[in-house]
């Protein structure tokens, strides 16, 4: 008996070891991993505000003496209030201040992101001269002119275009070598109201504003937080691109392309607007099999590595470094994509349509990726290529930028319906820049340098 | 009689091993490394006996989890609505046809084509889709696609 029934235990045992269950493992290439934002920021206790401000009031916080950058800062400490932000339960310490411009309102504004302690001013320049337009208060909805931030010593740290109560676009504010500058010399002088780049709100202005609307008199606040923010995540998605096996030619281009706002980790936030996106990406040099391929982009996405993409270099030795860095351009997007499908595809279905519609009829990644750049990024690459340009001394038309922006795009309906002439242009255009011949096999004169790769 | 018994034993395992591997329905191939299980579920039954239902779920073949909308399965002119799990039930006339496939598509995988199916005399078909993921890699053609020379 005592057998029987051990050998019926064996038997039950073994049943459930032979399971008729296939047992598929689980990847850790997993699709559809959604990041969650971290919120990062955190109320400053009013008692910690109000000494802070006392002592700016009493000129203990700022650098006084730097005459050309005093700007007679007072801050009201009575009006300091603390407001809310939406998506988020940390509150905004605000308080009105004065300056020596009579006619711009300015805030003191101060809250805790990543665990520091940001304080900023913010200047409300009405659009015609620095006197009051109609009247209106430069708090209104229907506010037009320029929002600039600036530290307590009146450095401007950025600046927007605001028409009506709403952000327009961001001011490229050019570097010195003495620093930011002052906030004298924008209202004052007015020398430094460069053209919008990218045009249009590319980064979304309900995030971090005070409710209950973000057109509302805070919506610049937020936005300026909002720019703050995304100079952090700017940051961290260049410093995290893992480029340790990429030849040291292409990278001195990449590093060259991450010190302005072309860098990738800029060109992904201007797109998305998204600061969770997850964006990872590995680039290396290798080989690549195929003929006329200087790099590809893999569809596959994890939490490590990101996506990676390999440059092929060898394959074009006399390309300039203006052909090399439109192809990371190009291809920063690709791991965009890539990373956005795969991190947030609710996101990606809403955001790129016609990408989801062509995938029932192309039916892979190249030609999807590549169709919906041709159509609707080609030109965010053209701008993004001439930053570069130019940072690196290059005096060149906006004509060539553009036309280099289409490199790797000529077999999209998009190319394609430009005329013969455009087409012929801009293909001799990117075969000197990448071979130093035209399309016909004639020596032309680069516009760039080489890029000795 | 512990002999016979401890043989019994030994028999009840074999045929479980067996019948493990019987009943588990082996992957269709197709061009890439994705695939389909066909079983039939139901044949030659009195009612309804001119239809058959097909139902089933589409997979990743990785992680062996439904795969999330969007999905396009097509039979014939018809699209199939799939489930946000993945599910999908479409039901037909089981006469002779040829030419019955199924072809399923969604967003970064390789797309599935069944064989031509014959449902003859079926009345409930469970037919299951492993999708493989895509993973050919997006390249930079310098100077277009060229014609070879």
């Amino acid at each position: 008996m005592k057998t029987k029934i051990k050998f019926s235990i064996i038997l039950i045992a073994t049943l459930f070891l032979f399971n008729c269950t296939s047992v598929i493992d689980n990847d850790e290439n997993v699709i559809n991993t959604k990041i969650t934002q971290t919120d990062n920021l955190k109320t400053v206790p009013l008692n910690n505000s109000i000494r802070f401000l006392k002592q700016i009031n009493n000129k203990k916080l700022t650098s006084k003496g730097i005459v050309s950058s005093d700007i007679d800062l007072y801050i009201d400490i009575e009006s300091l209030e603390q407001v809310d932000l939406t998506n988020t339960d940390a509150k905004l310490n605000v308080a009105t201040a004065t300056t020596k411009f009579k006619s711009v309102e300015t805030e003191f504004l101060q809250i805790e992101i990543n665990g520091e302690l940001q304080t900023v001013l913010f200047h409300y320049v009405p659009e015609k001269d620095i006197t009051m337009s109609n009247g209106i208060s430069t708090k209104d909805d229907s506010f037009t002119g320029s929002v600039y931030s600036t530290d307590l010593d009146g450095r401007v740290l950025s600046g927007f275009e605001v028409n009506k109560g709403s952000v327009t676009g961001e001011y490229r504010l050019p570097t010195s070598s003495t620093g930011p500058i002052p906030l004298n010399e924008v209202i004052i002088k007015n020398t430094y109201k460069a053209q919008t780049y990218y045009g249009g709100i590319y980064f979304n202005n309900s995030d971090y504003t005070r409710t209950p609307n973000y057109l509302n008199n805070y919506s610049s606040l937020g936005v300026a937080y909002a720019a703050y923010y995304k100079y952090l995540q700017t940051k961290k998605i260049n410093d995290e691109i893992k480029d340790a096996k990429l030849k040291p030619c292409l990278k001195k281009i990449l590093d060259n392309l991450k010190k302005t706002t072309a860098s990738p980790g800029n060109m992904v936030l201007n797109f998305t607007g998204d600061w969770s996106t997850g964006y990872n990406w590995t680039v290396e040099s290798g080989v690549i099999k195929e003929s006329n391929v200087t790099a590809n982009t893999s569809p596959y996405y994890n939490l490590v590595n990101g996506t990676t993409t390999v440059f092929d270099s060898q394959k074009y030795p006399n390309a300039s470094e203006l052909s090399w860095a439109r192809t990371i351009l190009h291809e920063s997007i690709h791991a965009y994509l890539v990373t956005y499908f795969n991190t947030n595809r609710p996101g990606w279905m809403a955001t790129y349509p016609q990408m989801v519609a062509d995938w029932g009829v192309k039916q892979n990644w190249n030609n999807l990726h590549h169709e919906e750049i041709s159509r609707s990024l080609v030109k965010s690459i053209g701008e993004a290529l001439e930053v570069y340009g130019i940072s690196q001394g290059y005096n060149l038309s906006k004509e060539f930028y553009q036309d280099m922006a289409w490199g790797g795009l000529q077999d999209t309906d998009a190319f394609k319906a430009l005329s013969t002439t455009e087409q012929k242009r801009i293909s001799d255009t990117l075969a000197t820049e990448l071979t130093g011949e035209d399309l016909n096999g004639d020596v032309k004169q680069q516009k760039g340098k080489k890029a000795g790769c | 009689m512990k002999k016979i018994n401890l043989n019994l034993i030994l028999f009840a395992f074999v045929m479980i091993l067996n019948g493990c591997s019987s009943t588990n329905s082996k992957l269709i191939p197709t061009a890439n490394k994705g695939g389909y299980k066909v079983n039939v579920i139901k044949s030659k039954s009195k009612i309804n006996s001119d239809e058959v239902v097909i139902k089933g779920t589409v997979f990743d073949v990785t992680t062996g989890k439904p795969i999330s909308p969007p999905v396009l399965m097509t039979i014939g002119c018809l699209k199939i609505k799939i489930s946000s799990q993945g599910e999908y039930s479409y039901k037909t006339k089981n006469f002779k046809d040829d030419y019955f496939f199924i072809e399923v598509i969604s967003i970064g995988y390789k797309s599935i084509i069944t064989d031509y199916l014959d449902l003859t005399g079926k009345n409930e078909v469970k037919i299951d889709f492993y999708m493989v993921q895509d993973d050919r890699p997006i390249i930079n053609c310098e100077l277009g696609i060229q014609t070879q020379k």
